[in-house]
């Protein structure tokens, strides 16, 4: 793979796949006030610096405009983007609504952000290789 | 709350330091003043490079590797790149690679501060710069299942874990200095793994303690330890002693004997002085290495074999392998370029006073002693000793030592042992501590009290001194006169050749025909009884003949 897709998909990773699940214990949370407000901090404030925050949604989309051009359409890598696109997707859906959301919706919302590290972790290791 | 270790986080997002506040308060993250503010992290080389050093200065780093910050606060140089394609490039790189430069920067002044790299090996897109990072023995990257917060704080607490771990383990004696440290790391790496290993380094270093007391132990394997000595087993004997033999196979193999790779089934085999493999068993062993199985001397089936080897040796190896002496295949078996390497005393001086302490604190635990220099210490007219015995290395050090019993080193002669070079090495060096202290104990002028009621012991300067003076005449291959017949010879070859006998001659007589003896008069070791012996036979003489 080239050198720019394995590093975009290393700066994927980075910035979405390693925070938006950076405070998951490993189990997931009994109580749904502690699971929704870790959720809030990790999928809506990813990417914090003093004096802003991008949730995981913006995160992915600042990427996608920016790394659009380092993927070669077809193959492994633009399947786990596809992938992580309706993804990133049905997150920006439920995250809108985190206030309002029941237990199943959380943790709903959790197993996505597991998904989404997941594919985050699986294109920067094909990217590489 | 037990502080558990001062740390400076490098990130330019405080999810870390957060994460670390949260999961481990004991921690003591260093703060960055920042205006009338002040926050628990650096976001930048220019705000970490003044907390590096001084009396708050971090015990370890948590550092990203990405940085989102302006131009004018990047590595390498901050000066603005402007918004061309060219400058974009730049500036992306720069921030990818950030946590790269922060960390050039740091070892440049800290070389052995432990560093967590909040990423794993496998994502760093940088391959070059991802294998520098693992030969550097003080940074570890996060493994990649623990990026999350609870992850790096749990690496974090392993790093800090390592800072106190004992002088010893069992037998075998760390010290703090870099290169013992750098070992350290290596051998906790290795050890679990099932791969052939090599320990060099020379004589009385502590390979043997090594492999007993650490690489076995961490190896998590359920069979035994099994030391095998490759100097000492005739030639003759080395195959069958190593591989078993069936019962026949040779003359005296009255029954079948299993070889020591068999009694290592499960456990780590450990052959020491392995250059002294004779070549069939240096083939036999590549086979066994290279196949996992071995077969009895007088057997015509292998079996599969599950012993690990740890070999050692202090000879040049790749050397031998040029003069044909051992075989290229079989070192290459061994993993030369893993081989984990036992540096000489006299490169790590910095731990000697640690290990005279260690060495003493050996010798003060053993109750015969203990019971000794109590007896010492009531015949001065002092109380039954309390608390723990030391010694000192001077005087001053003696007298501002608040311990009820007190050995004193004199300061001359640890300065002289400071500066003696130790062949012997680890070993030598805890001999004669071990000597000088005895001799304190059992044949020294006794014990006196001080104003406060401690009770000094001095060590005799002069037994210190004599005891590096013998260690200098051996380190020569000894001063001692020695007459021998002069030759009556041709030519100067001749003489030499003749000279030669008779000094091997006058030995042998000397020692009773002992080779292992012979080679110890000669080179200050044992270990080189073998060559004696295969000289010997060289120069024609033949130990009935000279009986």
């Amino acid at each position: 793979m080239s050198r720019s897709a394995s590093e975009a998909a290393a700066r994927l990773r980075h910035d979405l796949g390693k925070y938006i699940r950076f405070s998951a214990p490993e189990t997931i949370e009994a109580d749904t006030a502690a699971l929704r407000e870790r959720l809030r901090v990790d999928v809506a404030s990813t990417r914090r610096t003093e004096s802003s925050a991008l949730s995981a949604v913006e995160v992915y989309d600042q990427w996608r405009r920016a790394e659009a051009e380092s993927f070669p359409p077809g193959g492994t890598l633009a399947e786990i983007i596809e992938r992580l696109g309706r993804t990133i997707e049905e997150i920006r859906w439920l995250s809108a609504e985190i206030d309002g959301l029941d237990r199943p919706g959380l943790e709903r919302l959790d197993a996505l952000t597991l998904v989404v590290a997941t594919e985050c972790r699986a294109l920067a290791r094909a990217a590489k290789s | 709350m037990k502080r558990s270790g001062r740390v400076l986080v490098i990130d330019d997002q405080p999810q870390v330091a957060e994460a670390l506040a949260r999961l481990a308060p004991d921690v003591d993250l260093i703060e960055v003043r920042h205006g009338a503010d002040s926050r628990r992290f650096a976001r930048s080389w220019s705000e970490a490079a003044p907390l590096l050093e001084g009396r708050r200065a971090p015990e370890a780093v948590v550092l990203d590797l990405r940085f989102d910050l302006p131009d004018q606060e990047l590595l390498p140089d901050a000066r603005p790149l402007g918004e061309t394609a060219a400058g974009k490039r730049l500036r992306r790189e720069r921030r990818e690679r950030q946590g790269l430069f922060i960390l050039e920067r740091l070892r440049r002044r800290r070389p052995d501060l432990p560093v967590l790299l909040t990423t794993a090996y496998e994502d760093i897109a940088f391959e070059e710069e991802a294998l520098r990072l693992k030969a550097d023995a003080f940074t570890y990257a996060t493994p990649e299942e623990e990026t999350s917060g609870a992850g790096i704080v749990a690496a974090l607490r392993r790093i800090l874990a390592e800072r106190d771990v004992p002088p010893r383990t069992g037998r075998f004696f760390w010290g703090s200095s870099l290169a013992m440290r750098e070992l350290r790391r290596r051998v906790s790496a290795l050890a679990p793994t099932p791969m052939p290993l090599l320990i060099t380094g020379p004589t009385g270093t502590g390979k043997s303690l090594l492999v007993r007391d650490v690489i076995h132990p961490l190896s998590g394997r359920s069979g035994a330890f099994v030391p095998f000595d490759c100097a000492t087993v005739p030639d003759g004997l080395l195959s069958s002693a190593l591989f078993g033999a069936l019962r026949g196979s040779f003359t005296g193999a009255i029954a079948d004997r299993a070889g020591v790779f068999e009694a290592a089934a499960d456990g780590t085999l450990f052959l020491d002085e392995v250059e002294n493999l004779t070549g069939d068993a240096q083939k036999m062993l590549l086979t066994a290495l290279h196949d996992g199985r071995i077969r009895r001397v007088g057997s015509a089936t292998e079996t599969p074999h599950t012993a690990r080897v740890v070999a050692a040796s202090n000879a040049d190896l790749g050397r031998q392998v040029g003069q044909a002496q051992f075989r290229s295949d079989l070192l290459m078996r061994l993993n030369p370029s893993l081989a984990l390497e036992i540096p000489r005393l006299a490169e790590r001086r910095e731990d000697m006073p640690e290990l005279a302490r260690a060495t003493a604190g050996s010798f003060f635990a053993d109750p015969r002693h203990g019971r000794a220099i109590a007896a010492l210490v009531r015949a001065a007219g002092g109380p039954e000793p309390d608390g723990p015995i030391v010694l000192a290395l001077s005087e001053p050090a003696a007298s501002r030592s608040e311990s009820s019993v007190v050995f004193v080193l004199p300061g001359k002669a640890w300065a002289a042992m400071e500066r003696h070079p130790w062949p012997g090495n680890v070993r030598q060096f805890e001999m004669v501590i071990a000597d000088s202290i005895a001799a304190a104990v059992y044949a020294g002028a006794g014990a006196s009290l001080d104003r406060s009621g401690h009770a000094l012991i001095p060590l005799d300067a002069r037994m210190l001194f004599d005891l590096l003076a013998g260690a200098r005449a051996g380190e020569a291959g000894g001063s001692e006169r020695w007459v021998l017949d002069r030759p009556k010879s041709p030519s100067v070859a001749l003489f030499r050749r003749d000279l030669e006998r008779a000094a091997l001659r006058a030995l042998f007589q000397e020692t009773g025909g002992d080779f292992e003896r012979m080679a110890e008069l000669m080179t200050g070791s044992r270990r080189e009884a073998r060559a004696v012996r295969l000289r010997f036979n060289k120069l024609g003489l033949s130990a009935r003949g000279e009986r």
